[in-house]
């Protein structure tokens, strides 16, 4: 049972017979409630978000399709960047801890969640996930969400920026086709480019799909095989924390 | 399929509202759902029916309100509505909005049998 949520406590009492009869009198009333339908997830995700700040850990939430390339882009950020920065990572997924297990080749710092039936994290769920990690050896956290590039983007983490990755396998439309995940990110990755050669993609017009959704939209272009582009992640990864941090400082709570 | 989700949020909420302002029976609630988020109402009144059946909130009407989406351009500061997250403005052809509504997912108001 967990104390900050009360999670545990969310059973419904099951409909009881009116034996009783019907002496007192009722009112029978219309009022206005006002509230936010996800404001369960929305506070628990601000205590995380507190929780970030106090503890100066920078947390990304990765959103994206099934297989544009999240755990591979993650698999080399730690081989790349690992001994330089103090990685942590928290892996979504349905089913498995297949990714889990790919990355731990290349950290100790890693945990996985299953969602079962669920299509996205929530902040419950992160909230516990913490409880896995070495928090004492963290600067960066990394939340690959649950491949899916609808029902994600509704939920709030805790994270500092949401990250959006599309393949250049997946055709330059997506934007397009499922706007709110870009609309909610950041910074947008474009994933994959050592196969442009032998794809009809077109970057440009990708490029201008994702600035109609979100016009100030930082996108950034990479292979995690050739590592193409990985210059860029690198410095945008240091340049957010180090932006993150300071605004940490000033608007302490 | 995370309407089932939103549902169980919803139910927790009305559940919460019952308990703290002792009613004893909730006879509708309206949830308002801006059009432009990703809520397809149908999947939320399936949700709805599925998981109040045999609760204390079986018969219990789910009524929706879609509002729509509304913005200021940015560039030329004309108020208009958007019909998505990636629609030109109808002025001057900016896509940089303030979002005025669209984006709604709340509980507005419930009927209720209040205790006297």
């Amino acid at each position: 049972m967990c104390n900050t949520c009360g999670c545990g406590n969310t059973t419904f009492t099951t409909k009881h017979k009116h034996s009783h009869s019907h002496e007192h009198h009722h009112n029978h009333d219309e009022v206005s409630v006002e509230q936010k339908i996800l404001d369960f997830n929305d506070e628990l995700a601000h205590q995380n978000e507190h929780f970030f700040h106090d503890n100066k850990i920078f947390c990304l939430n990765l959103l994206s399709s099934p297989g544009s390339g999240k755990t591979t882009l993650l698999e080399a950020t730690l081989r790349e960047f690992g001994d330089q920065f103090k990685i942590g990572l928290v892996e979504g997924d349905q089913q498995t801890d297949f990714d889990a297990q790919r990355l731990m080749k290349y950290s100790k710092n890693v945990t996985q969640i299953n969602t079962n039936r669920g299509c996205h994290l929530d902040s419950h769920m992160i909230h516990h996930a913490l409880e896995n990690l070495d928090l004492e050896n963290l600067e960066y956290l990394i939340v690959e969400n649950v491949g899916n590039l609808v029902c994600p983007s509704m939920f709030k983490l805790g994270e500092a920026k949401k990250i959006v990755i599309l393949s250049v396998t997946e055709g330059e439309d997506k934007p397009l086709k499922y706007p709110n995940a870009f609309f909610e990110s950041e910074l947008a990755i474009i994933s994959k480019i050592d196969l442009l050669p032998y794809l009809d993609f077109d970057v440009e017009k990708c490029i201008g799909y994702i600035k109609q959704v979100k016009p100030e939209m930082k996108i950034i272009l990479l292979s995690s095989k050739t590592l193409e582009g990985f210059d860029e992640w690198k410095n945008w990864l240091i340049e957010e924390k180090e932006s993150f941090l300071s605004e940490a400082m000033h608007h302490h709570h | 399929m995370h309407e089932a989700s939103i549902c169980k949020s919803l139910l927790e909420m009305m559940q919460k509202e019952k308990e703290a302002k002792n009613y004893s029976k909730i006879y509708s609630v309206t949830v308002e759902t801006g059009e432009l988020q990703l809520v397809v109402p149908e999947s939320l009144d399936f949700a709805f029916q599925a998981l109040t059946k045999d609760t204390e909130f079986e018969g219990t009407k789910l009524i929706q309100k879609i509002i729509p989406a509304k913005a200021i351009c940015k560039d030329c500061r004309l108020e208009q509505t958007r019909d998505s997250l990636y629609s030109e403005c109808k002025n001057c052809g900016s896509f940089k909005f303030e979002m005025l509504s669209g984006m709604e997912l709340q509980i507005s108001k419930m009927e209720v049998e209040q205790n006297v």
